[in-house]
């Protein structure tokens, strides 16, 4: 794992660590003291908390009484969970795809129109950096069963969609997502295009390629590595929405949209520990076993 | 199989570079045509031009009679050789070489067949299976080229495919492709900045000087007649000397008067610049030392200083100062040279050039 890891974490900083990775041997000292630091921090904050989340998962809720794997299977059979994972699953499934096609096309036109490209970029850049509650205020103004989306719907003479309390919630929120996360994606779709030679179009159209044959056969396979990386940073980022999701709808949200981190928020603030903690391990084992299949499937070696 | 018209092309990049100006040149068919001239004179941006990559700026360009200018790089039936190879990074040779193949839709065991023999062609069978990254410059320049050659195109394209191969792979490759060209029957443009590449294989040779052509014609004329200074200066290795000098008649013999001495020029059409400066050019095997040519010719006899000698086995290169002219002979081994030798030096003056000094361009 370490080695794909490594060669993805390479190529996704082809561009600042060119010096370095070329590195002697005397240089891996330094690197070490260098990262000392952050790995201080990571564990401190990261691994030591999680080592204890997974010990956790086999104790009972103060973390004294050993109940083996009774936690998980409470987890596995509870309803809540089984909403939250499946609507989880299903937002991912819907959200990720539809997030690397849309950041992918527009990084593709903002190559296309040059000189108007920086302006582009930069806009499309702007929905990371405004804060989530002034987000979610536009939204309640946007989608609320009063709201601005409704007023135009009412002129096309559609009937007033109840966003947040229906299903739509769902792609409501799969729309915020894409809107937030279309920027970053497309910035990092960028980098990558700008991996790929120009010479090698130059040869495809020379060979006989059109505008597809082209795209499939030299701008497709010149993407793979960030393809991996642009899918599991979309991943992660998938996991962010809540915050949206929770501010517009609170702790008990239409059905659709309720994910697993209402439920992880809910059962925290019951004090419900040892189920939490095994829900939280097995969601991570699966982000885990998602990101090494992802990485093997999109760095095969060149 | 296909002739190529240039007429009047000029190439302006954004932001006002003139890369290419007026270009017009009349390529036949089956010709191995070399554009040759130092580096950033419009040698790419005219094959990437015929090639379909690069807008024509203004004039126009016949392939096989027909106007191309607005025909797309994918419908032009042209193979390209780039400079970097250009090889698909994921694909395999074989891959590599059947890609423009499939796009065409011919069937699998043509495809087959055809890389297979473009293949044993270049001796590259044993590599079919391995990716671009695993191959050396050789290898991949090898496959670039076979890519070319199964699409069995009209007009070959090569933009300096040899420059990144080590000298002794670049002269055994130079005779291979001049075999290649001769088997496979196609017209050949060839860009390079090396000359001898280009007196090595050309049919005809074009001389490019910042985007414009100084001079089209075969490898031996153009170093025979050069039309002018850069011409001559650029075709030949050592250089051609140049020596400061001005046109005068003595006796009804016309003479060059440099500072290493006087020459007499019997040449026709010079009277008009008699009394004026000119540039006198002699080729480096055009000057002697042997005894024999000096007592032959005692009027073209020039004391001259050694300042360096290189003997390269089958010859020698002597750097010489002649009063202030430096010149560079190559003269056939024997004598050995030492630095501040004062020797005596005879130059055949029926191989001499002259230019006029204001336009550089050939007189006589
Ligand atoms: N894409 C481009 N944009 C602007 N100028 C260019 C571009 N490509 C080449 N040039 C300029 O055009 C001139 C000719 O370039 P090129 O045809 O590549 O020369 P050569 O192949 O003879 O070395 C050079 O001055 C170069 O800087
Ligand atoms: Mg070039």
């Amino acid at each position: 794992m370490s080695k794909t890891l490594k060669t993805i974490l390479q190529r996704g900083l082809k561009s600042s660590s060119n010096a370095t990775a070329k590195g002697k041997r005397g240089e891996g000292f330094a690197a070490l003291v260098f990262l000392a630091p952050s790995f201080a921090g990571i564990s401190l904050f990261f691994l030591a908390p999680f080592v204890d989340t997974v010990r956790r998962s086999f104790f009972d809720a103060l973390g004294i009484k050993f109940i083996g794997l009774d936690g998980y299977v409470s987890v596995l059979k509870n309803n809540a969970f089984r909403l939250a994972a499946a609507n989880t699953a299903k937002f991912v499934a819907v959200c990720i795809p539809a997030l690397l096609a849309a950041s992918l096309g527009i990084a593709l036109l903002v190559r296309g129109i040059r000189p108007w490209g920086k302006v582009f970029k930069t806009s499309y850049l702007l929905p990371m950096a405004v804060p989530v509650a002034s987000i979610v205020l536009l939204w309640q103004a946007l989608f609320h069963k009063h709201g601005l989306a409704n007023t135009v719907l009412a002129r096309f003479g559609v009937l007033p969609v109840d966003f947040m309390g229906t299903s739509a919630a769902f792609w409501v929120l799969i729309f915020t997502y894409l809107w937030k996360n279309t920027g970053y994606d497309m910035v990092l779709w960028l980098a990558g295009l700008d991996g790929i030679s120009q010479n090698l179009y130059e040869a495809a159209k020379v060979d006989g390629a059109n505008a597809w044959q082209i795209f499939v056969n030299i701008t497709m396979p010149g993407l793979a590595s960030t393809t991996g990386l642009v899918a599991i940073l979309s991943l992660l980022n998938g996991f962010k929405v809540f915050r949206e999701a929770y501010l517009v709808a609170g702790s008990y949200p239409h059905d659709s949209i309720y994910l697993l981190q209402h439920l992880f928020n809910n059962w925290y603030q019951n004090l419900d520990i040892s189920r939490l903690c095994a829900a939280a391990a097995m969601l991570c084992a699966v982000l885990l076993a998602i990101i090494l299949l992802v990485l093997r499937f999109f760095t095969e070696e060149v | 199989m296909a002739g190529i018209i240039l007429d009047g092309i000029t190439k302006e990049y954004p932001g006002g570079v003139l890369a290419v100006h007026d270009f017009s040149l009349e390529i036949d068919d089956k010709e191995f045509i070399i554009l040759v001239g130092p580096s950033g004179c419009g040698k790419s941006t005219i094959l990437r031009m015929i090639a379909g990559i690069e807008e024509i700026t203004s004039g126009e360009l016949y392939i096989d009679g027909i106007l191309m200018n607005n025909v797309e790089a994918k419908d032009r039936d042209i193979a390209m050789v780039f400079q970097n190879y250009a090889l698909y990074p994921h694909m395999s040779v074989y891959k590599n070489m059947a890609f423009a193949l499939k796009l065409r839709k011919i069937p699998k065991n043509e495809i087959d067949r055809r890389v297979r023999d473009a293949a044993k062609v270049l001796d590259i069978e044993e590599l079919l299976e391995r990716k671009p990254a695993a191959l050396s410059g050789g290898q991949r320049q090898r496959v670039a080229l076979g890519r070319a050659m199964v699409r069995d195109p009209a007009v070959f394209l090569l933009d300096e495919p040899l420059s990144n191969l080590d000298a002794k792979l670049r002269a055994g490759m130079r005779a291979e492709l001049t075999k290649l060209h001769q088997s496979l029957g196609t017209t050949f443009v060839y860009v390079t900045h090396d000359q001898t590449e280009a007196m090595t294989m050309a049919d005809r040779i074009v001389i490019m000087k910042e985007g414009m052509i100084q001079q089209v014609d075969a490898p031996q004329v153009l170093y025979d007649k050069p039309c002018n200074m850069f011409v001559a200066g650029f075709i030949g290795s050592p250089q051609m000397n140049f020596a400061h000098g001005v046109l005068s008649a003595q006796d009804g013999i016309m003479q060059a008067s440099m500072a290493a001495g006087k020459l007499p020029v019997a040449k026709l059409g010079i009277q008009a610049h008699l009394g004026k400066e000119i540039c006198v050019g002699i080729r480096p095997e055009d000057i002697h030392a042997s005894a024999a040519f000096l007592q032959a010719n005692p009027a073209r006899v020039f004391d001259a200083v050694v300042e360096l000698s290189e003997p390269m086995g089958s010859e020698i290169f002597l750097y010489l100062d002649c009063n202030g002219d430096k010149l560079v002979a190559r003269i056939p081994p024997g004598e050995v040279y030492r630095i501040g030798d004062r020797i005596k030096i005879g130059v055949d003056t029926s191989k001499i050039h002259l230019f006029d000094m204001e336009t550089e361009i050939a007189i006589g």
